[in-house]
C-alpha cells in the first residue's frame, strides 16, 4: 500500500536515473542524438496523452504545431539572430494562440471535426512552408545555431544538449502529471464517463478540452523547436503527416492512461526506429507501429505503462481502501447556504406553460406549477406521464418548445445543463450515473467544481493555491459523504458498493455542488425497504438544511410521507396539484393513477 | 478562351471529385451502420490504385488486375470491421476511431513496404487518347471515371432503396438502436458494408490512377477531401455527400488553375477549415447528445 501510493515518485526516480545514466553509457554523438530526439518527442507525446488519453480528442495533427515552433525557431534564430530560448517561447505562444483560436469554435461541433481541422491546418502549413520565401521553400532553413538560454548558457556539446532537452521533457511530464491529478483531470475523466452527469455538476466540457488542446499544441511546438536545434536545419518534410502518426501510435503503445505512457511512447518510437534501422528494414516502421497500435487498443488499452502499473499493483498490494463502514448519519458538516440565501417563502422555481413534443407525442403540454423555497415537492404520475421529460426540461437536458422556467426569478429555459448547475440546481439520475473511472471520493469531489477558482497556470505548476484548493475540495467531499452516512468508502470505485450505497454517493455528489434546488429522479427505484427509509430520512435532512427538493417518484409511500406539495401529471398535462393529503384524496388522481383506493398508500 | 479554360478546369475537377464523392459515400454509409468514422477509407482508394498498377505492370490483363484490386479492398474492409472494430465495439468512441487510424497506418505502411516510394501508373482502360469538349482537352479515361462513378452511385442508391440489405442500412442510419432491436443482424451487415465500401474505394482508386498516378501516401488526401464531402452532408445524406465530394474536386481544380497550383492544397484545406469554423460559430451542439445519454441505460 505504501509503495503503491508512491508509484509516481518511484517512476520519476527510475526515469531520472535512466536519463542521467544514458550519456554515461552511450558517449558517441550518434547515440546521444537518438537520446535527444527521444527527449524532444517525449514533450510532444505527453501532450498527446493530455489530448487523446485525457480529453479523448484524436490528436493526429500535432505536427502542425511542431511546424510552427520549428519554423519560428529557424526564422528568428537564423534571420534575426534571436536567442534560441526566447525564440522557442515565442513559437510556443504563437502556436498556443492559434490553437486557442481554432479550438474554441470547433469543439462546439460534435464528432471528429477537430481532428480534420488540425489535419487541414497541418497540410496548409506544409504548403506555406514550401511556398513562402521566408521559410526557404523546399530547401528550408539551414545553419540553425545550437540551443542556448539568454546567450548565457550554451549547449554546444551533445551531452549538455541531451540533458537540456530532458530537463524540458521532465517539466512537460511534471505539468502533465499535475493536470492529471488535479480537478481538471477529474473533470475530463468525468466527461469521459458520463457527459450528462458531468454537466449536472457544472463541469464545462469545452473549456477543459480547449485547455488540453492548447497545452498539447504548446508542447508540440517546444518539441519542434528543440528538434530543429538538434538537426540545425528545418525543411517542409521534417514535420510531415508521418511525424504526427508516429506520435499517436507511440503514445498508444506507451500507454494512453498515464503521463508516463507518453514518455515511454517516445522511447518506443525511437527504439523501434533504431531497431529497424539496425535490421535494414526502415520502411517497415509505419506498418509495425500501426499493427502494434491496433493490438494495444484491443487487448491492452493502458499500453505498456498501464501494464507495468497493474503488475506493480498486483505485486505491492495496489489500491486498497479502509474497511467500508456505513455510519449513522453525522450532523451536518456541510452547511449549504445561510438562511438569507434561501429567501423565505418565495417560490424558488416557477414553471409556466412548459411544453415539449417528440414528433406527434406531446410529452409535456402546457404544464405550470411552482416549487416553494425549502419545500419538498413531488412530481408524480403514471408511466409515460411526462415526469422525466419535465425534469429534463428543468435541468436543461432537453430544450423547451414553449413556456418558461424560472429559477430564483431568473429564466433558465434555454440554458445548457452546466449553466443551470452553476446557478445552483443539482440533480440525480434515474439510471444512476456515477463516474466508474474514479473512486467514490473523487466522484464526490467532482461535485465541487462550481466553486473551483484556481486557474490553469497554478494547476499546471501545482502552486500553493492549487494545493490548498485541492485540500478544501477533499475536505468538503469527505463531509458530503459523511452527511449521507458513508465513511471510509473513499478509495474504492463506486461499483464496489451496494446499489443503495451507490445512490447515496450520487446524492453526496449532487450535495457537494451546494445546490439550492435538488432535482431527484426516482431516487427510490431499485432500493429495498430499509434503504428507502434511509433515503426518506436523508431527504428530510437535506430539506432541513434549506435545500429545496423536487423529486419524481413512483413510490407513493415515500412521496406521501415526505412531500409538502404534490404535482400530478397525466398524459403530459397537469391533472392536480396541492398538499399531499388533498392530492391523495382527489378522486381523479385515485382513478387515473392509483387505480383504486389503497390501504397501504399511507 | 475563357470558356475553354473554365471547362479545362471544371472537367478534370469533376474527375477527381468523383473519387472524393465515392469516398464520402463510403464514410457516410460506414458511419451509419457502425457508428464509427472510418479514417482508413482514403487508404483503400490508394491500395486499389497500387494493386491494380502493380499487377498490370506484371502483365496481368487489366480486368483481372482491377478485379484483384477490388477483392483486396473488400478483404481489407471486411477484415477491418471484423478483426479491429468488432473487438472494440464497447470501447469509448475515440478508441474506435483511433483503431481506424491504426488500420490506415498499417495499409499505408504495407503499401510502402510492398510498392516503394515511386508513383505507379496504369494505362488508360481504352488507350491513352484524348477527346475535346468545347476546346478543353481531356483524357479518354475521364469517361471511365465518370461512367464508373455514375454506375457505382446508381448501384449504391438502388441497393439502398430496393434491397433488404439496403433497407437494413437505412434503418440503421435512422435509428441504430431500434434497427438492432428489430432483428437487423448488425455484425453481418457491418462486415458486408465495410467490404463493399472497401471494394468501391479500391475500384475508384484503380479507375483514376491512369490520370493521377498512385503513390503510397495519397490516401490521406483522398480521405480528408472525402471527409469534407461527408461532413457537408452532415454524415446523414449520401446524396449531399456526393455533391460535397464533387464540389471539393472542382474547387481544387479552380484553385489550381485560377490562383496557383502551389497554393492549391492551401486553398482547398482553407475552405474546409473556414467552413468548419463558421459552422462552429453558428451551431449549438450538445442537447441531442445529452438526451441520448439520458435515454440509454448506464454506459
Amino acid at each position: 500500500m505504501a509503495l503503491a501510493q508512491h508509484k509516481t515518485a518511484l517512476a520519476a526516480v527510475l526515469g531520472a536515473l535512466a536519463v542521467v545514466a544514458y550519456p554515461l553509457l552511450f558517449r558517441d554523438d550518434y547515440h546521444l542524438g537518438v537520446g535527444i530526439t527521444a527527449g524532444a518527442l517525449a514533450i510532444s507525446t505527453v501532450g498527446v496523452v493530455l489530448l487523446l488519453g485525457l480529453a479523448h480528442q484524436l490528436a493526429i495533427g500535432q505536427a502542425a504545431f511542431s511546424i510552427i515552433g520549428g519554423y519560428t525557431t529557424g526564422i528568428l534564430c537564423v534571420n534575426y539572430q534571436w536567442d534560441p530560448f526566447v525564440a522557442m517561447i515565442v513559437g510556443a505562444v504563437l502556436t498556443m494562440s492559434l490553437a486557442y483560436a481554432i479550438a474554441t469554435p470547433l469543439l462546439k461541433l460534435r464528432g471528429f471535426v477537430l481532428v480534420m481541422a488540425t489535419l487541414a491546418l497541418h497540410l496548409m502549413l506544409i504548403v506555406v512552408a514550401y511556398q513562402l520565401p521566408i521559410t526557404g521553400g523546399p530547401i528550408g532553413i539551414t545553419a540553425v545555431p545550437k540551443f542556448a538560454i539568454f546567450g548565457v548558457i550554451h549547449f554546444d556539446g551533445e551531452t549538455s544538449y541531451f540533458y537540456a532537452v530532458w530537463v524540458i521533457a521532465a517539466i512537460a511530464i511534471a505539468i502533465g502529471i499535475n493536470i492529471d491529478h488535479s480537478a481538471i483531470g477529474r473533470a475530463l475523466r468525468a466527461i469521459a464517463a458520463s457527459e450528462a452527469a458531468a454537466a449536472s455538476v457544472a463541469i464545462d466540457i469545452n473549456r477543459y478540452k480547449v485547455q488540453m488542446f492548447v497545452i498539447g499544441a504548446g508542447m508540440a511546438s517546444v518539441s519542434g523547436s528543440l528538434i530543429v536545434h538538434y538537426l540545425r536545419a528545418i525543411d517542409p518534410t521534417v514535420f510531415g503527416f508521418g511525424f504526427s502518426l508516429n506520435l499517436v501510435t507511440g503514445t498508444i503503445v506507451g500507454g494512453l492512461t498515464s503521463i508516463w505512457g507518453g514518455a515511454l511512447g517516445a522511447v518506443v518510437i525511437i527504439g523501434l526506429r533504431e531497431l529497424l534501422r539496425g535490421l535494414s528494414l526502415p520502411l517497415w516502421e509505419a506498418m509495425i507501429m500501426g499493427a502494434l497500435t491496433i493490438v494495444i487498443l484491443i487487448a491492452l488499452p493502458g499500453g505498456i505503462a498501464g501494464a507495468i502499473g497493474d503488475l506493480f499493483d498486483r505485486i505491492f498490494g495496489g489500491v486498497s481502501g479502509g474497511r467500508l463502514s456505513v455510519t449513522a448519519p453525522g450532523t451536518i458538516a456541510l452547511v449549504p447556504f445561510s438562511a438569507e440565501e434561501g429567501r423565505g417563502d418565495a417560490n424558488i422555481l416557477t414553471v409556466s406553460g412548459a411544453a415539449r413534443s417528440f414528433g406527434n407525442l406531446r410529452a409535456v403540454n402546457a404544464v405550470s406549477f411552482d416549487v416553494a423555497a425549502r419545500s419538498i415537492t413531488a412530481l408524480i404520475g403514471p408511466n409515460g406521464a411526462g415526469k422525466t421529460t419535465m425534469f429534463n426540461l428543468i435541468g436543461g437536458y432537453q430544450p423547451l418548445d414553449a413556456g418558461s422556467i424560472r429559477f430564483e426569478n431568473r429564466e433558465i429555459g434555454g440554458l445548457l445543463p452546466k449553466d443551470i448547475a452553476i446557478l445552483g440546481v443539482g440533480r440525480t439520475f434515474q439510471n444512476m450515473q456515477l463516474f466508474e473511472n474514479m473512486t467514490v471520493l473523487e466522484n464526490v469531489m467532482c461535485g465541487r467544481h462550481r466553486e473551483l477558482k484556481t486557474g490553469i497556470v497554478p494547476i499546471c505548476l501545482r502552486l500553493p493555491q492549487a494545493r490548498a484548493e485541492e485540500r478544501e475540495t477533499r475536505r468538503q467531499a469527505v463531509a458530503a459523504l459523511g452527511f449521507v452516512g458513508l465513511r471510509n468508502a473513499d478509495s474504492v470505485p463506486p461499483s464496489a458498493l451496494s446499489f443503495g450505497h451507490q445512490r447515496m454517493v450520487e446524492i453526496a455528489r449532487s450535495l457537494a455542488l451546494r445546490p439550492r434546488l435538488l432535482l431527484m429522479d426516482e431516487p427510490a427505484s431499485g432500493l429495498n425497504d430499509t434503504e428507502t427509509e434511509q433515503l426518506a430520512e436523508l431527504i428530510l435532512r437535506v430539506a432541513a438544511h434549506g435545500i429545496t427538493v423536487l423529486l419524481v417518484e413512483h413510490d407513493m409511500r415515500l412521496v406521501m410521507g415526505l412531500a409538502d406539495h404534490v404535482v400530478v401529471l397525466d398524459h403530459g398535462e397537469k391533472m392536480a396539484e396541492g398538499p399531499s393529503e388533498r392530492v391523495r384524496a382527489d378522486p381523479r388522481v385515485i382513478e387515473a393513477y392509483l387505480g383504486r383506493p389503497h390501504d397501504d398508500a399511507a | 478562351m475563357q470558356v475553354t479554360l473554365f471547362l479545362q478546369l471544371l472537367l478534370p475537377g469533376l474527375t477527381t471529385g468523383c473519387v472524393y464523392a465515392l469516398v464520402a459515400v463510403g464514410f457516410v454509409i460506414c458511419a451509419n451502420v457502425s457508428g464509427v468514422v472510418n479514417l482508413a477509407q482514403g487508404e483503400f482508394v490508394m491500395i486499389g490504385g497500387m494493386v491494380a498498377s502493380w499487377l498490370a505492370a506484371a502483365s496481368w490483363p487489366l480486368p483481372f488486375a482491377i478485379a484483384i484490386a477490388m477483392l483486396v479492398g473488400a478483404a481489407l474492409g471486411g477484415a477491418q470491421e471484423k478483426f479491429t472494430l468488432a473487438p472494440v465495439r464497447r470501447a469509448p468512441p475515440f478508441i474506435q476511431v483511433t483503431t481506424t487510424v491504426g488500420v490506415a497506418i498499417v495499409v499505408r505502411g504495407f503499401a510502402l513496404v510492398l510498392f516503394g516510394t515511386d508513383p505507379l501508373s496504369l494505362p488508360g482502360f481504352s488507350g491513352d487518347g484524348v477527346f475535346f469538349v468545347g476546346g478543353a482537352v481531356l483524357p479518354v479515361q475521364s469517361l471511365w471515371v465518370w461512367g464508373t462513378t455514375a454506375a457505382l452511385l446508381a448501384g449504391t442508391f438502388g441497393v439502398l432503396r430496393h434491397t433488404d440489405i439496403g433497407r437494413a442500412v437505412r434503418a440503421c442510419s435512422i435509428n441504430l438502436q431500434a434497427a438492432l432491436l428489430m432483428g437487423v443482424d448488425a455484425e453481418r451487415l457491418r462486415v458486408i458494408v465495410f467490404a463493399v465500401s472497401g471494394a468501391v474505394a479500391a475500384l475508384a482508386g484503380a479507375v483514376v490512377t491512369p490520370i493521377v498516378l498512385s503513390t503510397w501516401d495519397a490516401g490521406i488526401s483522398y480521405g480528408i477531401k472525402g471527409f469534407v464531402g461527408a461532413i457537408i452532408g452532415g454524415f446523414r445524406s449520401p446524396l449531399l455527400a456526393v455533391a460535397g465530394g464533387i464540389g471539393i474536386g472542382i474547387v481544387e481544380a479552380f484553385a489550381a488553375g485560377y490562383i496557383s497550383s502551389g497554393w492549391k492544397d492551401f486553398i482547398v484545406y482553407g475552405v474546409l477549415l473556414a467552413y468548419l469554423l463558421i459552422r462552429g460559430g453558428v451551431f449549438r451542439a450538445g442537447r441531442a447528445a445529452f438526451a441520448a445519454a439520458l435515454a440509454s441505460p448506464l454506459r
